[in-house]
């Protein structure tokens, strides 16, 4: 059986930490353990944190969705938005070795959601777009 | 407040303990406490992660964005008293070996004077 939780807010910063706190708990709900639950949270704090920045360019009358579903065998959390869409060609994950030889800044985000999660993955249905992050339940995560 | 920073002044260095969260909604307050402390020419740095609940790819971006200037001029920014979880997303960026990290402070401290004698 497939459960679905929803929440919807303003595409604002001050909304992040509400918007980690969630998905901790909703981690903890499909058996992750907090460990794992932590690491899922920060997954979607850059998620969500790229949508306002990039998607949104900082527009605080633009909303995001995060939609969770927990089935038996994962959980999935869409970051859902209207505003410009990322495909995952656009995505370049950086060479990290060369990063901090050149003491670069930015696009760290990319990195760690791909490095926590099971799957990063962009797409769109219509006029909505989105960045789904999948972790595989089981006994490597759970409590 | 979900951020606030004290610093202090310690045996020649700069101790910046922030208490809270690091995210994209309170980095410009980590980021400029650092930028400040460069502008002062302060370049020997530790950040005490004793009370710092979170940080995100924000607060790291802040920390690169000063590291070339501060090890420019023999400085350093040591990290001390993290808890696992915050040691956790510097280690899964490989930001471990970036930074000396230390379980307390007075050896981030005395780090430093290994630094002199170089």
């Amino acid at each position: 059986m497939k459960q679905f939780f929803n929440v919807d807010f303003a595409a604002d910063t001050i909304f992040l930490k509400l918007a980690t706190d969630v998905t901790i708990s909703m981690c903890r709900l499909a058996g992750f353990n907090d460990t794992t639950a932590k690491d899922i949270s920060l997954a979607v704090d850059e998620a969500v944190t790229n949508t306002i920045k990039h998607a949104y360019h900082f527009d605080k009358t633009k909303r995001i969705t995060l939609q969770f579903t927990i089935t038996e065998a994962e959980l999935t959390i869409d970051i859902r938005h209207n505003g410009i869409p990322i495909s995952d060609t656009e995505i370049h994950l950086p060479d990290m070795e060369e990063y901090m030889k050149q003491y670069r800044k930015g696009g760290l985000g990319i990195v760690l959601m791909t490095r926590i999660m099971d799957s990063v993955a962009y797409g769109s249905v219509g006029d909505i777009h989105y960045c789904r992050l999948v972790m595989k339940r089981g006994q490597r995560h759970a409590n | 407040m979900e951020l606030t920073i004290t610093i202090e002044n310690k045996e020649g260095t700069v101790v910046i303990y922030p208490d809270g969260f690091i995210n994209a909604h309170t980095v410009n307050q980590f980021e400029e406490t650092l930028q400040n402390l460069v502008k002062e020419k302060q370049y020997r740095l530790i950040v005490n992660g004793q009370k710092l609940q979170y940080i995100s790819s924000a607060g790291l971006g802040a920390l690169m964005g000063v590291i070339e200037e501060i090890r420019d001029n023999d400085g350093d920014i040591h990290l001390c008293s993290l808890s696992e979880s915050v040691f956790n997303v510097f280690d899964i960026l490989g930001f471990t070996e970036l930074y000396e990290i230390f379980d307390e402070e007075a050896p981030a401290i005395r780090a430093f004077d290994r630094h002199n004698r170089k």
